[in-house]
């Protein structure tokens, strides 16, 4: 078998990533790196004169960071050099109003959960995301309102998990 | 004999049963919608097995994976979309077949070949595995720790996107995994003074981050709804003449995807691919694949299914998982404390045939639940993604949430969405981060073990012979490829 046929035995390579971002990555891997690696020099060694200790580890994983982060920025800003910035393939991008609505959401229902307790923030929470999935208000209520108390009767309820109850809506059973 | 009785006792009771049933059709359900995976239908689950019974637990995750892998042939032979990765290698052979007017008879031998497959899997690892732990008695430290680099090099080589890419996931994972206290001395590392980043982060919000969070945000809105215009009638009509006459394609799927999906970090997404090619290869027709020829489709539908079996060998005999699905299973072990190893066969040797027991029930199931999938295919196709990810967002929620009953897992698991959005669009694969995560403590202790043994001396890894020759593997694992492509910019000045 040639080392051509090998290549037939493998799924077809992945559409080709943007080289920038590529580049950014292994900065952001380089740095982040070096970081790791001071950060753990800090950790004393429990094998004396070596560095066998809880920072070896960290520090192992920061000196992968750093080397491979180089090498794929390097070779990526070649590519962008040689080709542009102009490789992305079909690749599934999403939509940025749906991201806003599911990330911001997520952040109000950290903060909100304590006031408002996790019926109303997950009904809300799914509701939003729902309705920013382009579905119709009424089902999306329906659905939102349905889900919610499934999940609330067979957490709280069943498996006994303490889900926030919320200190503005202190006197519903909820 | 009575390990076995015990064994039954623990899966054929009331809960068990309606888990494993529940897990599949949530499976069935979500491999069939294009776009859902089988390991998010695995990590939407996990939260549910929390407050579960460990051999219950660990049902849902087999049931619903198996099942899942199965249905994701669905959309892939009716509207060629692969539902799952590893069905992807056979998506224009079942979907010529549709055009021919034979999608239900591609499903059926589809189901099937899964089935046998899955069940030779189940028996290599009902057979081999007790003889594998007890050799694996014998390791130390050292053996351990080379096993566990064996099992992420093979996931980061083969991973998509490339060594390197593969190689960052990986180590960010392992990264992750120092966050809190140090397994051998409990010095709190980078924990800035949180007492929630003291313990360290759990891997069920980073995985429901990693594998739901980043799918919902690569959601498109407004995205059409996808019939098939397939007549469905009995999928398994003509299916045993058709099985018959391929049955050495049957058998070599069946036998080749246990041997790839034993092999850790491989899987059966590479099993599937390599077994269709393999088809074609040995096949008498080869002009005929890709034009609706069940052959590589027999070949491969069994590999998928016993890769997923056999992928539990380095799972339980070493409590090194695979892939993805098999690392959120030996998380789930952990979680109830059957912790997987070789003392999992001499300490609680019912509980192993108890796994075992599941895998069977759960591959016999694909053939009535099959039939219900295939037959209310295009019913699932019609339930719109929008509603689907109001459901999935409060799941989500709650799964996060649960671990530590802290608003804190849910942050976690908005960061790994993020993450894993990013680095989808890069080309960075997702599944070395989770293996990383889950196989850090494990692959920690046992590196820093062995170099307090040698204190600090290298060339202790290659003393014992097992761990000279596992070590040895691992260096040809990542040799191999540089002596590949040096050989390869040789050839052309060797043939002028």
């Amino acid at each position: 078998m040639s080392l051509q046929d090998e290549d037939d035995l493998l799924p077809p390579p992945d559409v080709p990533s943007p080289p920038l971002l590529d580049v950014a990555l292994g900065l952001a891997y380089a740095v982040g790196g070096a970081g790791l690696i001071v950060a753990s020099g800090a950790f004393p060694a429990m094998v004396p004169g070596t560095i066998v200790g809880p920072g070896l580890m960290p520090m192992l994983c920061g000196a992968i960071f750093l080397i491979f982060g180089a090498v794929l920025s390097l070779t990526a800003f070649q590519r962008y050099r040689r080709d542009g910035n102009v490789t992305e393939g079909e690749v599934e991008r999403g939509s940025l109003p749906f991201a806003i609505v599911l990330m911001g959401g997520l952040v109000a229902v950290v903060w909100l959960a304590d006031y408002l307790g996790f019926v109303v923030v997950s009904f809300l929470y799914s509701l939003a995301v729902t309705l920013a999935g382009g579905a119709r208000w009424i089902y999306a209520a329906i659905l939102a309102l349905s889900v919610t108390m499934l999940t609330y009767v067979l957490f709280s309820n069943l498996m006994r998990v303490p889900l926030p109850r919320g200190s503005l809506l202190a006197g519903l059973p909820f | 004999m009575d390990t076995m009785m015990q064994a039954l006792a623990l899966v054929l009771n009331f809960e068990t049963i309606v888990t494993i049933l529940i897990a599949c059709l949530f499976g069935l359900f979500v491999g069939a919608i294009p776009g859902l995976t089988a390991t998010m239908a695995t990590a939407l689950l996990v939260p549910f097995t929390f407050y579960m019974d460990p051999i219950p637990a660990i049902a849902t995750v087999i049931a619903c994976t198996a099942m899942a892998i199965t249905a994701g042939d669905i959309p892939s032979a009716l509207l060629r979309i692969p539902g799952t990765p590893s069905s992807a290698a056979y998506t224009d052979e079942a979907y010529a077949m549709t055009k021919k007017g034979q999608g239900a008879q591609a499903l059926g031998i589809s189901i099937v070949a899964s089935c046998i497959g899955g069940i030779v899997g189940f028996l290599v690892l009902a057979f081999i595995a007790p003889m594998l732990a007890k050799v694996a008695l014998r390791f130390s430290s050292f053996e351990y720790f080379w096993l566990a680099i064996l099992g992420l090099s093979c996931a980061a080589l083969i991973s998509s996107g490339g060594p390197i890419k593969g190689l960052l996931a990986l180590f960010l994972g392992l990264a992750i995994s120092t966050i809190g206290m140090d397994p051998l001395t409990g010095a709190p590392r980078f924990s800035f003074g949180s007492v929630e980043l003291m313990g360290g982060l759990s891997f069920v919000p980073a995985m429901i981050g990693l594998f739901a969070i980043g799918e919902l945000l690569r959601y498109q809105p407004g995205q059409e709804n996808l019939v098939s215009n397939a007549k469905i009638r009995n999928p398994f009509s003509g299916v045993g003449k058709i099985l018959r006459q391929y049955r050495v394609n049957l058998w070599r799927g069946s036998l080749f995807g246990t041997a790839v999906g034993a092999l850790p970090g491989a899987g059966g997404d590479l099993g599937a691919w390599i077994s269709y090619a393999m088809a074609k290869r040995f096949s008498r027709t080869p002009q005929k694949f890709g034009t609706g020829h069940p052959e590589g489709l027999v070949e491969a539908g069994a590999s998928n299914n016993s890769a997923l079996s056999s992928a539990w060998i380095p799972a339980m005999v070493f409590g090194i998982p695979g892939d993805a699905v098999t690392a959120i299973a030996v998380g789930i072990l952990f979680m109830k404390g059957l912790n997987p190893g070789p003392q999992l066969f001499t300490q609680n040797p019912e509980n192993f045939y108890a796994v075992m027991l599941i895998f069977l029930i759960a591959n016999l199931l694909l053939i009535p639940f099959g039939w219900l999938a295939v037959r209310t295919a295009n019913s699932i196709f019609r339930v719109s993604r929008a509603y689907l990810n109001g459901a999935i967002v409060i799941f989500c929620l709650v799964g996060a949430y649960a671990v530590n009953n802290s608003m804190f897992g849910v942050l976690v698991m908005g960061g790994f969405g993020l993450m894993a959005y990013v680095f989808h669009r890069a080309n960075f694969p997702i599944a070395p981060v989770i293996l990383g995560i889950v196989m850090g403590p494990l692959l920690e202790q046992n590196f820093l073990t062995s170099m307090i043994i040698a204190r600090g001396d290298l060339t202790a890894f290659f003393s014992r012979p097992i761990a000279a020759g596992l070590g040895a593997v691992v260096i040809l694992l990542w040799g191999l490829p540089l002596v590949l492509r040096l050989l390869r910019l040789l050839r052309p000045k060797a043939a002028a």
